[in-house]
C-alpha cells in the first residue's frame, strides 16, 4: 500500500514537471500546447545523442545544461516559425496548429532515428538502483527524477516572482493590453514563456531517461498526461500543475496495481472527466465569467 | 432549359461525379481503386465531423469512438452471433452510437473550447482502453478479424472484387452531403452557425445551445457509426488501434478542416487531397525512415493550411461556383 503511494507519488512529480512547462505556455499565452509530448521526446533523443560524447557509465544527468539549452532554443525556432501567428486567433487554430506540428516532429524523429525502441545507455547501477527504507523499495532515478522535478517547480516559483522577466510573464498573463502599455514587450514574454515550456519538457524527457526506452511516439501518453495533469488543477495555474501531476501518478499507480494496467490511462481520464463535470475550472483554479 | 440552366450551376459537381463512375473501369487497379474508396469513406467521415466540429465549431475528438461502435457492433454480431448481416447491425450499431453520443456529449458540452476538445480526447481515450480491457468479448488489443470469407454477397458485404465497395462508399459519401446540405439548409444549420458565431448572444435568442449541440452530435455520431459498419465489412478486420485511436479522430477531423469547416464539399476536398497523399507516401515511401516521410508531409500540411489558409483548401476555389454561396467562413471559436 505504501509502496504504491510511493511510487504514484515518485512518478507524479516527474509528470509534473512536464505539466508545469505547459501550464507555463498555457498561463502566457492562453494555448495549450498539444505537442508538449514531443518536446519531450525531443529531450529524450538529445540525452541520447550528446550521451555518446560521454565516457561510458555516466550519469546522464550532467547533460542538463547543453539538453536545456537546445529544447530552449528549438522552442524560440518552432514559436517564431508557427505558434506566433495563432496566438489569439481562437481555440481550433492552436489546436489544430500544435497536432500539426505533433505529427511533424514525432516522424521526423522517425525519420532521422528509425521507429525502433532505443536506451539511452545508462550504467546499470543506476538504471535498477534502490534503495529500501521502513520496507519500500525507492527506485533511484526515479528519486532522482522527482526531486530534481521538484527544484525545478521552485526554481519557477522563484523566477516568477522575483524576476524582472517572471513578472513581465505574469503581467502578459493578467491582461495583455495593460502590460503591453506598461512597456512590457509582450511578443518577447512570448517567446521565453514558450522557450521555457520546451525546455521542461525537454529535461523531464532527459529525467525520464534512465527509466524509460526512447520511440518516436512514446510522447502521445506524455502528452496526455501532463494535459489532465493542468485541467486537474487549474490552466495556468503552476501549483494546480504540481497538484494535478501528483494526483494523476497516484491514481494510474493505485489502478495499475490494483484492478489492471490496461485500465491506467482509462483511470486518469476519468479522474478528468470528474474534475471536469464537478470544478470546471480545476482542483486549485478560479471561476472566471465564460462569456 | 431547365437541365441546361442546372449543368451549368454544377458542372463541376457533374464533372467530378462522370469521373468517379469511370475512374475504377479506366484505372483498372485493385490499389488505385481502394485508395479512391478510402478518400469516399474517409470524405464520408468527414461530414459527419463536419455537422457538430465545421457548423457548430466544436472541435470534437471523439470522432473515432464513434466509428469503433459501428465497426465493432457489426463485426462481432457477424462473427459471434452467426453470421447477422451488416444491413441489419446498422440498427443497433447507431443505437448504440446514439446512447455514447449521450454519455459523452452530456458532460462535455457544459464545456467550450479546449476543454471541450480535451474532454472529447478523454472519453476516447476512456473508451478503448474498455476495448482492450475486455478482451473476452472485443478481442483485446488484437482485435477481431473475419474468417476466410468467399463468393460475392451484397447481403453479407463481401465482394471478391473491390469495385462493388468503391461505389458502396460513393454512394454513401453523397447520401452524407445530401444530408449536411440538409442540415445546413434546415433550422439545425441555422442555430449551429449562431451558436458558432456568437454562443452567448443566440442563447439570448433563445436558442437552447446545448440541446442543439447535441443533436447536432448526436446525428453525426449515427453517421460515423454506419461509416464504420461500411468501413469494416470493407477492411476484414477491426482493431482498438485502427478503429478507436486518437491518430483516426485526428485524420477524420483534418480531413474536414483542411478542406473547409463548414462546407459541405470541404471533407470532400480535403479527403481528396489527405488521404492520396497518406496512402501514396506510405506505399511508396515506405523504406525512408520507417514510413515517417508520409507523414511529416501530412503535419506540414496541417501547419501550412492553419498558418496561410484557416478556412481550408476550399477557400481557394472561392471565386468558383459550387451552386451556393460560401458559408460559415472566420475561424474563430
Amino acid at each position: 500500500m505504501f509502496q504504491v503511494i510511493v511510487n504514484g507519488l515518485l512518478i507524479g512529480g516527474v509528470y509534473a514537471l512536464i505539466a508545469v512547462g505547459l501550464t507555463m505556455i498555457h498561463g502566457v499565452m492562453k494555448i495549450v500546447n498539444f505537442a508538449q509530448g514531443d518536446f519531450l521526446v525531443i529531450g529524450l533523443y538529445l540525452t541520447y545523442v550528446y550521451y555518446t560524447f560521454l565516457p561510458d557509465g555516466a550519469l546522464p544527468y550532467w547533460l542538463i545544461l547543453p539538453v536545456a539549452a537546445s529544447m530552449y532554443l528549438i522552442g524560440c525556432i518552432i514559436f517564431k516559425a508557427s505558434i506566433n501567428r495563432v496566438i489569439g486567433a481562437g481555440d481550433s487554430n492552436y489546436i489544430l496548429l500544435t497536432i500539426g506540428l505533433s505529427f511533424v516532429i514525432q516522424n521526423t524523429l522517425q525519420l532521422v532515428f528509425g521507429a525502433n525502441f532505443r536506451s539511452v545507455p545508462v550504467s546499470n547501477e543506476l538504471r535498477f538502483g534502490s534503495i529500501e527504507f521502513l520496507g519500500t523499495i525507492f527506485s533511484v532515478p526515479r528519486i532522482i527524477a522527482f526531486l530534481a522535478a521538484a527544484m525545478f517547480v521552485v526554481f519557477v516559483n522563484w523566477f516568477l516572482s522575483n524576476t524582472d522577466i517572471g513578472r513581465a510573464m505574469r503581467a502578459t498573463s493578467e491582461n495583455r493590453v495593460v502590460a503591453e502599455s506598461l512597456g512590457i514587450r509582450t511578443s518577447r514574454v512570448y517567446v521565453i514563456a514558450f522557450a521555457l515550456g520546451a525546455m521542461f519538457a525537454g529535461v523531464s524527457g532527459l529525467l525520464l531517461s534512465p527509466m524509460f526506452l526512447v520511440f518516436p511516439t512514446l510522447g502521445a501518453t506524455f502528452g496526455m498526461v501532463a494535459m489532465a495533469a493542468i485541467v486537474l488543477g487549474g490552466l495556468g495555474n503552476i501549483k494546480g500543475a504540481l497538484l494535478g501531476g501528483l494526483i494523476i501518478g497516484l491514481v494510474e499507480s493505485f489502478i495499475s496495481t490494483y484492478i489492471s494496467v490496461t485500465l491506467a490511462q482509462a483511470g486518469i481520464n476519468l479522474a478528468l472527466m470528474l474534475v471536469l463535470i464537478l470544478r470546471p475550472y480545476g482542483l486549485l483554479g478560479v471561476k472566471r465569467r465564460t462569456a | 432549359m431547365a437541365i441546361t440552366k442546372l449543368a451549368r450551376k454544377h458542372w463541376l459537381l457533374i464533372a467530378f461525379l462522370a469521373l468517379c463512375f469511370i475512374y475504377p473501369f479506366v484505372i483498372d487497379s485493385r490499389y488505385y481503386t481502394r485508395v479512391a474508396m478510402e478518400v469516399f469513406f474517409f470524405a464520408a467521415m468527414g461530414n459527419a465531423w463536419n455537422i457538430i466540429g465545421g457548423y457548430g465549431r466544436q472541435t470534437s475528438w471523439a470522432s473515432s469512438t464513434f466509428v469503433a461502435v459501428g465497426a465493432y457492433t457489426s463485426i462481432l454480431l457477424f462473427v459471434r452471433y452467426g453470421g447477422i448481416s451488416p444491413w441489419i447491425s446498422i440498427l443497433p450499431a447507431m443505437g448504440l452510437a446514439v446512447l455514447l453520443a449521450v454519455i459523452i456529449g452530456l458532460p462535455c458540452f457544459r464545456m467550450r473550447g479546449v476543454y471541450f476538445a480535451i474532454a472529447t480526447i478523454a472519453c476516447t481515450t476512456i473508451f478503448r482502453q474498455l476495448l482492450i480491457y475486455f478482451e473476452g468479448f472485443t478481442g483485446g488489443s488484437l482485435g477481431v478479424a473475419f474468417m476466410i470469407r468467399r463468393g460475392n454477397s451484397f447481403w453479407n458485404l463481401h465482394f471478391d472484387s473491390v469495385v462493388p465497395f468503391y461505389f458502396i462508399a460513393l454512394a454513401w459519401l453523397l447520401i452524407t452531403v445530401g444530408i449536411v446540405t440538409y442540415i445546413e439548409r434546415n433550422r439545425l444549420g441555422h442555430y449551429l452557425r449562431a451558436i458558432c458565431d456568437d454562443q452567448d448572444a443566440a442563447e439570448s435568442l433563445g436558442i437552447k445551445s446545448s440541446r442543439v449541440k447535441l443533436t447536432a452530435f448526436i446525428i453525426s455520431a449515427m453517421l460515423l457509426s454506419l461509416t464504420g459498419v461500411l468501413y469494416v465489412f470493407q477492411l476484414g478486420f477491426v482493431d482498438p488501434n485502427t478503429f478507436a485511436s486518437h491518430n483516426m479522430s485526428v485524420r477524420i477531423a483534418i480531413v474536414a478542416i483542411l478542406g473547409g469547416m463548414g462546407n459541405k464539399w470541404g471533407p470532400t476536398v480535403g479527403a481528396l487531397v489527405t488521404i492520396p497523399l497518406l496512402e501514396l507516401s506510405n506505399a511508396y515511401l515506405q523504406h525512408v525512415g520507417g514510413g515517417g516521410a508520409g507523414w511529416v508531409m501530412y503535419g506540414l500540411l496541417i501547419v501550412v493550411i492553419v498558418l496561410f489558409k484557416p478556412n481550408g483548401i476550399i477557400s481557394l476555389f472561392d471565386n468558383v461556383s459550387f451552386g451556393k454561396k460560401k458559408l460559415g467562413g472566420g475561424a474563430s471559436v
